[in-house]
């Protein structure tokens, strides 16, 4: 079973994205409220994927990307946020996450990414 | 504050509201606030927004309209007011803002927002410099929203 971090700081939506995966075969085996808190449980748990928000206290979901990167330039990251326009995107990107899922989403869009990332 | 600066949100929060709540949201009549103004209602989020745009939004719920929004957002399973159904109305807020930004993108200005902070209380009182356009929204009849914008273009 695929191991899953989920990264956000709003409760609910880790709460909503853990529920879509644990629900469909995924194990959702930690959670984290900011960037910093990504790394560190990134580097503890060494997830398959990260779910990752881009505004976030503290460390953003960007920077967090690129210090996990750093960690291991395998790491599959999929951002979530409710940003969606076409700089940040492109940002994400470029910092290494391999798809970007605009908020709010359907349980679907979320499967399929992470599906596909998992694949590559 | 010019009206095309006002529609990004405007456009957000009908976008949002109608995929979240799944019901399209009903704007009363913009105007202006003076400050310090109290608000009515117990939860007040706020989300700083920053770079072309600079200022904050600030959203006023009441408990009720809180739990009718968590619920719908989570299936319409029964909630309570608590911290989830609180984080579900903060994240509602995140994907308005959120979605204004990609709108002014869409016109040409960079603008980012931080994480929504929510205040709860009885008759919050708001002193500001900046001017308040507020818009109150009602979405069904179970739903009231206050939003209270207070940005301006940043001088180039």
């Amino acid at each position: 079973m695929s191991k899953v971090l989920v990264v956000d700081d709003a409760g609910f939506m880790r709460m909503m994205i853990k529920d879509i995966l644990n629900k469909n075969g995924f194990e959702v085996v930690g959670e984290a409220e900011n960037g910093h808190k990504a790394i560190e449980k990134f580097q503890e748990l060494r997830p398959d994927i990260v779910t990752m928000d881009i505004t976030m206290p503290e460390l953003d979901g960007i920077a967090a990307v690129k210090a996990i990167k750093q960690i291991d330039p395998a790491a599959r990251i999929l951002m979530c946020s409710a940003m969606g326009q076409q700089a940040m995107v492109i940002d994400a990107i470029q910092a290494g996450a391999k798809d970007f899922i605009v908020k709010p989403f359907k349980p679907e869009r979320v499967l399929e990414a992470v599906s596909k990332a998992l694949a590559s | 504050m010019d009206v095309k600066y006002i529609n990004p949100f405007l456009l957000a929060t009908s976008d949002i509201v109608n995929q979240v709540l799944g019901v399209a949201p009903v704007f009363e009549k913009p105007f202006i606030k003076t400050t310090p103004y109290s608000n009515a209602e117990e939860l007040l989020v706020i989300i700083g927004v920053t770079g072309e745009m600079n200022g904050k939004v600030l959203i006023n719920i009441g408990k009720e309209s809180c739990i009718n929004i968590a619920s719908q957002m989570m299936g319409g399973m029964p909630v309570e007011f608590n911290e989830l159904s609180k984080s579900a109305v903060s994240e509602l807020c995140n994907m308005i803002l959120g979605t204004s930004a990609t709108h002014f993108a869409s016109q040409g200005m960079s603008v980012n927002i931080t994480s929504p902070t929510v205040l709860e209380g009885h008759n919050i009182t708001v002193s500001q410099k900046e001017q308040v356009i507020c818009i109150p929204i009602n979405v069904g009849n179970e739903i009231k929203i206050t939003v209270n914008i207070s940005t301006e273009r940043k001088a180039a």
